[in-house]
């Protein structure tokens, strides 16, 4: 997608944008002002939702100020709204990036209130396992009842992870749920590093990954390889 | 050294069409594309042809794109799009009598708009999938398909019977619609996660390509970098991306769109106007939307902005073009005594970047055709004309991957806006299995009702609707189509569990959402998995 920037807009897209994000004042702020708060809301953005690259988001300013028009399911008989839960005990995680992954839980019912009731504490529990399928480490983090997300660090690459939801009562721990295994790898020069050093290497495997700005594609992993071995410039400079 | 160009465009639209509006603003994303990328791209390819001059270009076509491209409703409003704006040139033409540049520019539109009406009927015979079968059937285009919605896969890896419904829908609307297989696959976002490759191999697909840390971060050590493809263990071949060279085109802060010469995008008379004047144009209650009439050149970071120049724009596309393989044959001759083949390049954009984001795309593009073909260090390939050559290539196990921010899923599966809604696709997807295993081999009105639930879970699928919600742009849009579909699976669901048919609403959504119309909702009946594909019929 080929991006915008925000001062190139007239300042009748500024006002337009701004009534659409709720910008406060929106009518009476100068052109600096609305490119000034726009900014900072879609940065407010970009902090919530990006978590280590340093990189551009694809966000396009465009103009919708149309309450959307769309078939109105909800009218129709026999449809609800979206349900809260489905009544059900499960936990889901999914690969958000190479070493962080987005936990998602529910309880059911009944397992809720049975967990209310006994006034249990709940755990998260992630735990790294090797290739056998053998536990190597494992680490807790403490949730509430209320919660139903989380986001986990998957530390270590090249080994699998699944995440658990415990409950501990008077010192007595027991399962609720485990998600199924997620599977990271190691890559080979990361185990090999010292063949980075080899020139040739670098022009046929790098050399494609370096952007039009010579910086290295935003990717943490790639960074990290480079970063351990060269400088960073060094590395972009070859 | 031959340096070989790949170039592999996604054409993707989501699947868009409300016909219980007589006008809708969201469908408005396909007309305008099939106006200033879809139709330009086809006319300039249909003129290389005309000129005798080579070509070989890959073409992803997604299902949803061309379900959308082959319906009646949409066609009939397309060419409603068109005369309708045919009339707005007119009209400014006329405002501009005093204003001689930008007089000329409202007339090049307004040309533009009549070409490709003209193209469409007496080329495309009224669908613009025609034109896009006769150059594959000329030996122009290689064509190939992607899942079924658009669906960004590795976020649904513990579901195979998802993902396998995804591909395989995709496979068999491909070869419906071109009565051809598709012999490689568009791995939507270059999303791919390790043992995808299985999934494919079940369709007889025999490539993919994927982004260039993908190779970089293999567990394996890789030979010859994104200069080479490579192939999986079960032998599917892997179209490296290079980053580096799309970068020069694809980016927001130093790609050649960018350039200040070049048209900018957003500055249009649809927001610039008095309402009064364009109010015919707009969708009710006076919102505004683009019209395709835009005056001004990129310019830089201001508000004031220059009147766009077209023959410098175009000298300026055509030099862009020159340096795009300028940086190529540098990259061969650094390669020299590093490899031992001559390199291919894969270069894959959106389609939709050419004509329609980046105004001269199009006119870059077709320079760049003609200085590749009067060349001869360079050419264009395509991945089967490269696999049909049997080259030996490296084996492989490719990373976990994609070409979006960071380079996994973080812009679909972001932790804050669209997160959330992965409990109830992933619910969706568990019910509408459940479904087809307790009520298998259903007929009439169940049948119709339990397909209707599959072509929703499928929609649900739809990568769009969360990379839309993380940009924040049309969001609301999107929240409810996400929120729309999963009603629909879960009422399909509430009422079959009650053995009942929910017709009013069947009736509704066949009319809405009715794309697919071959689909089978045993697909998503895990048993599935354990039979033949139905069109695994070639050896692989």
């Amino acid at each position: 997608m080929v991006l915008i920037n925000i001062e190139s807009l007239s300042d009748n897209e500024l006002r337009n944008i701004a009534q659409q994000e709720d910008l406060e004042d929106w009518n009476s702020l100068s052109r600096e002002e609305l490119i000034e708060g726009l900014e900072h809301l879609y940065d407010e953005d970009d902090d919530k939702s990006f978590d280590g690259i340093t990189g551009s988001s694809k966000k396009k300013f465009v103009n919708t100020l149309t309450d959307v028009q769309s078939d109105n399911v909800l009218s129709l008989p026999g449809v609800e709204s979206l349900p809260e839960t489905y009544n059900d005990t499960s936990i889901h995680m999914i690969l958000k990036d190479f070493n962080w992954a987005y936990v998602f839980w529910s309880l059911s019912s009944q397992q809720f209130s049975e967990l209310e009731e006994s006034g249990a504490e709940l755990i998260l529990r992630n735990t790294r396992l090797d290739a056998d399928d053998q536990k190597v480490a494992e680490y807790d983090i403490d949730v509430s009842l209320s919660d139903t997300n989380w986001t986990v660090e998957l530390p270590y690459p090249g080994f699998k992870y699944r995440v658990s939801l415990v409950a501990v009562s008077g010192g007595n721990e027991s399962v609720i749920c485990t998600s199924t295994c997620l599977e990271t790898t190691c890559s080979w020069f990361s185990k090999h590093p010292e063949e980075l050093e080899k020139d040739p290497v670098f022009r046929s495997i790098f050399s494609s990954l370096i952007m039009k700005d010579r910086t290295v594609i935003p990717n943490r992993q790639l960074l990290d390889i480079v970063e351990r071995l060269y400088d960073g410039q060094e590395a972009v400079a070859r | 050294m031959k340096s070989r160009i790949n170039f592999i465009f996604n054409a993707h639209m989501p699947f868009v069409r409300h016909p219980e509006y007589p006008k809708f603003l969201e469908e408005d994303w396909l007309y305008e594309v099939m106006n200033e990328s879809y139709l330009p791209l086809l006319r300039m390819m249909y003129k290389l042809k005309d000129d005798k001059v080579p070509f070989r270009l890959t073409f992803s076509l997604s299902p949803t794109l061309c379900s959308m491209l082959s319906d009646d409703l949409l066609n009939e409003r397309f060419c409603a799009y068109l005369d309708e704006h045919i009339e707005l040139g007119d009209k400014e033409i006329a405002r501009l009598s005093d204003d001689p540049q930008r007089r000329s520019l409202a007339t090049d539109y307004r040309d533009e708009l009549i070409a490709n009406r003209t193209f469409l009927s007496e080329n495309c015979n009224g669908r613009i999938l025609n034109a896009f079968n006769e150059l594959s059937n000329d030996g122009y285009l290689e064509l190939i398909t992607t899942t079924a919605t658009h669906s960004y896969l590795p976020v649904f890896k513990d579901y195979p019977i998802a993902v396998n419904a995804q591909i395989e829908t995709g496979v068999l609307e491909h070869s419906r619609i071109f009565d051809k297989m598709s012999e490689g696959f568009w791995l939507p976002e270059c999303g791919y996660y390790p043992g995808l490759e299985n999934s494919l191999k079940r369709h007889n697909i025999r490539w993919i390509s994927l982004a260039s840390h993908a190779l970089a971060l293999s567990p394996d050590r890789p030979e010859r970098g994104a200069y080479s493809p490579v192939k999986c263990p079960n032998g599917l071949f892997c179209f490296i991306r290079d980053e580096s060279l799309c970068s020069l085109v694809w980016s927001d802060t130093e790609g050649y769109p960018t350039d200040s010469d070049y048209r900018d995008f957003y500055r249009d008379i649809g927001f610039d106007l008095p309402m009064d004047y364009i109010r015919p144009y707009m969708h009710e209650p006076d919102v505004r939307s683009f019209t395709g009439y835009k005056y001004c050149a990129v310019t830089g970071k201001t508000a004031e902005k220059n009147v766009y120049d077209k023959s410098k724009a175009e000298w300026k596309a055509l030099s862009h073009a020159r340096n795009f393989l300028y940086n190529i044959s540098c990259r061969t001759r650094n390669l020299l005594d590093v490899l031992d083949m001559d390199p291919v390049y894969t270069v894959s954009f959106d389609a939709e970047l050419f004509g329609h984001w980046w105004f001269e795309g199009v006119k870059w593009l077709d320079d760049l055709i003609r200085l590749v073909a009067a060349d001869k260090g360079f050419e264009l390939i395509t991945p089967m004309d490269f696999i049909n050559e049997k080259t030996d290539v490296q084996t492989l196990r490719p990373a976990l991957s994609s070409w979006g921010v960071g380079g996994y899923s973080a812009v679909w599966v972001d932790g804050s806006t669209n997160a959330g809604y992965y409990r109830h696709i992933f619910k969706a997807i568990e019910r509408m299995t459940e479904l087809a295993e307790r009520f298998p081999s259903q007929k009439s009105l169940k049948q119709r009702f339990l397909n209707q639930a599959a072509r929703e879970t499928l929609l649900l699928m739809a990568s769009d609707w969360p990379f839309i919600i993380h940009n924040q742009t049309n969001a609301e849009y999107a929240v409810k189509r996400i929120e729309g579909h999963i009603q629909n699976v879960n009422l399909v669901y509430d009422n079959m569990c009650k053995n009942a048919v929910n017709t009013e609403w069947l009736v509704k959504a066949e009319k809405r959402d009715n794309l697919f119309k071959n689909l089978d909702y045993n697909i998503m009946n895990s048993s599935h998995l354990e039979e033949p594909s139905p069109i695994y019929t070639a050896e692989f």
